[in-house]
């Protein structure tokens, strides 16, 4: 018993490693400490990230290490889920499941071993932005007194119990087949909202993120200094405000109830990864390819055996003609490939469903309703996210770099990447020249610019697509769905930004060509 | 067609991977040889324009490939000891995609690939998604796209790692009858792969040039300094230890040890014509100070 746990640390820990020393964790710190910073705005900064009525404590020990728990208890799960799934579907394309296929560890403990590498991935992510938020107590100067159980209780019983619902979560989607791809990235997002809304809300007492439990204390606290202030929610995100009510608040005092209902989330992550041991065959992890190409072939095993029978003849001369004349790089034929290989194994819902919001978006009224507008944000997705990784994935830079002007690909992939984004997003385009908004409609076509160049520049420096998901998807929800400041890359909110995201854009573009450097002499 | 090596130095933080190495190439086919960790495959990056040499140049007909990378790409063949490929695309769309890369105009590069396909053995699976191929196979695609654009230089690194017999003679053929106005270098450590088709062999140690000679030359080297002879099973290890021994094998009467020593090793050691093998053993363990009693 002591050597398989040994073992399953010593895997997890391994695990842990390879995600470590990845670039993609790197810039993934960075976006977390950016967010702690903004998640601590000053008190004349205009806005309040989470605040009763029209109060907030002093930025002490007790209310940092309060919104820290929340911020990586609701942020963390769309952020994480785009970054950290797709861990076993890993080891069957890197081929290392032919090694784990037949060795003599248990599902059991091959999942429990990803269960935990995720779990401490997110756990250490979470860390940092802890060690964010204390960072900015001593940068906004409002407490000084540093209360270490303040800022590790609420880790550890809502953030934890929180991340451990998310690894299972992130474990469960990577075995169900169906949930792989984009369809999981909707029904995650879906149950992410539905999540968090009833988190916020205290219906049903579905209160992962632990947010109706902080607010019952902090409603305590504001009530107890202001009892005249009507306060009824909580608010969390992005609010303007014209006047703050500044109390001290003390913190959480944590009873066996809080404690036992934080417990329950443990169970409830139990219960799924338990789920995920049922469902797992281990015979997944053979490359999904291999099974493909035997039902591709006419005849199967059978012909196959046939036709890699020995010919039994004399191997013939080979001759191949020589190619004359002069050859030149052909940009065209380039980017009509880079465009080929992007919608080479695209499914026809994805097309239907496209369609279906293209038309949403070109024909509903600009002025009805814009949740379609952002919603089509989404649908390019899985087709840019690799489109600056793709390279790494498939181990291609060298047939590529040794064959190409690798800037001219480049070039060619990003443009690839602007022309779908331009396409799907299109009906928005034609509505906004239609009713003559010109101010929208840059912001509008700079963020055609603003999504490929993002990914193109997440995948070429962590060599994965996952970063550009995560890094998006929370963007989006920010900005053009929660409005925060400076976010909102595509104008929908009605505060257009194109300057910025013209400058930003431009900024990528120069980190892609960086990262595009560096792989080519690495 | 000339490609000038000259001086290059390649170094990796404080691990010197090529070290002042020269060498001139005309038409044909060079055997580079040499142990894991020679420098081999940093010499094939630095020539396929994938790394860039610390010290020291390479002209491909008078080009410094440093500064004319795109020129170089155009004449150059290049396939990697580890590559990739994209799984989900098949061999006709892969190639189409590499040969568009390499800026061949769509009608020469179809008429191009299949002749390709016939000439690897792989128009039977043109339309199967190369996700779902052996080792062997997606070798040969590696091969069909380094020939392409009709290279003027071709670098092949392992290039017959995963391949049955008769597909190597296959390649070795190939590789033979495309030598002829081209230079091609063949790395790999399969010594008969080189034996029947290099014109030239450079062998290569810790990250220097040992030798640069006609095969017939390096034989010439190793003649009356391989021998053979049979011992009992018992005194193998023992003579391993003290010998470079090329070759064992088992016969009724004890263990035939095929060993390359500048001495007799034994009294009843008896001298054979040498093999290319030997030749190479010769240079990297005897002539290139190894420790053994030789």
């Amino acid at each position: 018993m002591i050597d398989r746990i040994q073992r399953c640390i010593t895997i997890s820990h391994y695990n842990l490693m390879l995600i470590l020393r990845s670039y993609g964790f790197l810039i993934m710190l960075g976006v977390v400490i950016t967010l702690g910073y903004f998640l601590v705005p000053p008190a004349d900064a205009g806005y309040q990230t989470m605040y009763v009525g029209e109060a907030r404590s002093i930025y002490n020990s007790a209310w940092l290490g309060a919104v820290a728990a929340l911020s990586s208890s609701l942020f963390l799960w769309p952020f994480g889920f785009y970054l950290l799934r797709g861990k076993i579907s890993e080891d069957r394309k890197l081929g290392v499941g032919t090694i784990l296929v037949p060795s003599p560890m248990s599902n059991f403990h091959y999942l429990l071993t990803k269960l935990i590498s995720v779990f401490l991935i997110l756990a250490v992510m979470a860390g940092v932005l802890e060690l964010a938020f204390i960072t900015m107590q001593y940068i906004r100067l409002e407490e000084t007194q540093f209360v270490l159980h303040d800022y590790l209780l609420p880790y550890v019983w809502i953030v934890l119990p929180s991340l451990c619902v998310l690894s299972a979560l992130t474990i469960l989607f990577d075995i169900i087949p169906f949930m792989k791809g984009v369809i999981g990235n909707i029904v995650f997002f879906s149950i992410w909202t539905a999540v968090s809304a009833l988190s916020f809300s205290g219906v049903g007492k579905i209160d992962i993120f632990g947010s109706q439990l902080m607010f019952t204390e902090i409603l305590n606290g504001v009530q107890e200094a202001f009892p005249m202030v009507n306060a009824t929610n909580m608010n969390f995100g992005y609010q303007t405000v014209q006047s703050l009510l500044i109390f001290d608040w003390t913190g959480i005092i944590w009873t066996k109830d809080y404690v036992t209902e934080r417990l329950f989330w443990l169970l409830i992550g139990a219960f799924l990864f338990l789920i995920s041991v049922l469902i797992f065959r281990r015979g997944s992890l053979l490359s999904l390819e291999k099974k493909t190409s035997v039902q591709n072939t006419n005849g199967g095993l059978e012909k196959d055996l046939v036709r890699y029978q020995p010919k039994g003849k004399v191997i013939e001369s080979v001759h191949i003609q020589t190619i004359e004349g002069e050859r030149q790089y052909s940009f065209y034929y380039i980017f009509r490939s880079e465009l080929k290989l992007m919608f080479r194994d695209v499914s026809l819902w994805w097309y239907g469903v496209g369609i279906i919001l293209f038309l949403l978006t070109m024909f509903i009224p600009l002025t009805s309703t814009k949740v379609f507008l952002y919603v089509i944000w989404l649908w390019p997705i899985p087709l840019l996210a690799p489109i600056g990784a793709k390279e790494k994935m498939y181990r291609t830079e060298q047939l590529l770099f040794s064959n190409c002007p690798p800037y001219m690909q480049l070039f060619a992939v990003w443009l690839s990447g602007v022309f779908v984004s331009f396409l799907i997003t299109s009906g928005g385009t034609v509505q906004m020249i239609a009713a003559g908004d010109w101010s929208w409609l840059s912001a509008w076509l700079i963020a055609i610019f603003f999504s490929p160049t993002l990914a193109l520049a997440a995948g070429i420096w962590a060599g994965t697509r996952k970063l550009y998901e995560a890094i998006f998807v929370v963007w989006w929800i920010m900005g053009p769905v929660q409005n925060a400041p400076y976010l909102d890359f595509t104008g929908i909110q009605g505060n257009q930004l194109t300057y910025v995201y013209l400058l930003l854009t431009a900024g990528l573009a120069i980190i892609a060509i960086m990262g595009r450097k560096r792989q080519i002499f690495n | 067609m000339e490609l000038m090596i000259d001086q290059v130095s390649k170094n990796y933080g404080n691990k010197q991977a090529l070290t002042d190495f020269s060498l001139c190439l005309k038409s044909g086919v060079l055997g580079l040889l040499g142990p894991n960790g020679a420098g081999k495959t940093t010499l094939m990056k630095i020539l396929a324009t994938l790394m860039r040499a610390t010290d020291g140049k390479v002209t491909l007909d008078g080009m410094n490939i440093v500064n004319n990378p795109k020129e170089i790409r155009k004449n150059l063949g290049y396939l990697p000891q580890d590559f990739g490929i994209y799984p989900n695309l098949n061999v006709i769309e892969f190639l189409e995609y590499m040969a568009a890369v390499k800026g061949l105009p769509m009608k020469l590069a179809r008429q191009r690939i299949q002749d390709l396909l016939d000439a690897l053995n792989l128009a039977q699976d043109a339309k199967r998604r190369i996700g779902g191929f052996s080792g062997g196979m997606k070798q040969r695609i590696g091969i069909a796209q380094a020939l392409l654009n009709d290279p003027k230089l071709l670098i092949v690194d392992e290039p017959t790692v995963g391949l049955d017999p008769e597909e190597r003679i296959r390649f070795r053929n190939l590789l033979a009858n495309l030598a002829s106005g081209r230079i091609i270098i063949l790395s790999t450590h399969i010594v008969s792969d080189v034996e029947s088709i290099a014109s030239q062999i450079a062998i290569m140690s810790e990250g220097k040039l040992l030798q640069h000679a006609l095969p017939e030359d390096l034989l010439i080297d190793v003649e009356h300094k391989v021998w053979e002879c049979t011992v009992p099973s018992r005194q193998l290890p023992e003579i391993q230890q003290s010998h470079v021994v090329s070759r064992v094998f088992q016969r009724s009467d004890g263990m035939h040890v095929r060993i390359i020593s500048n001495r007799r090793p034994f009294p009843d050691a008896e001298m054979i014509s040498p093999t290319l093998e030997d030749a190479y053993l010769y240079y990297i363990s005897v002539r290139n100070g190894g420790t053994r009693n030789d």
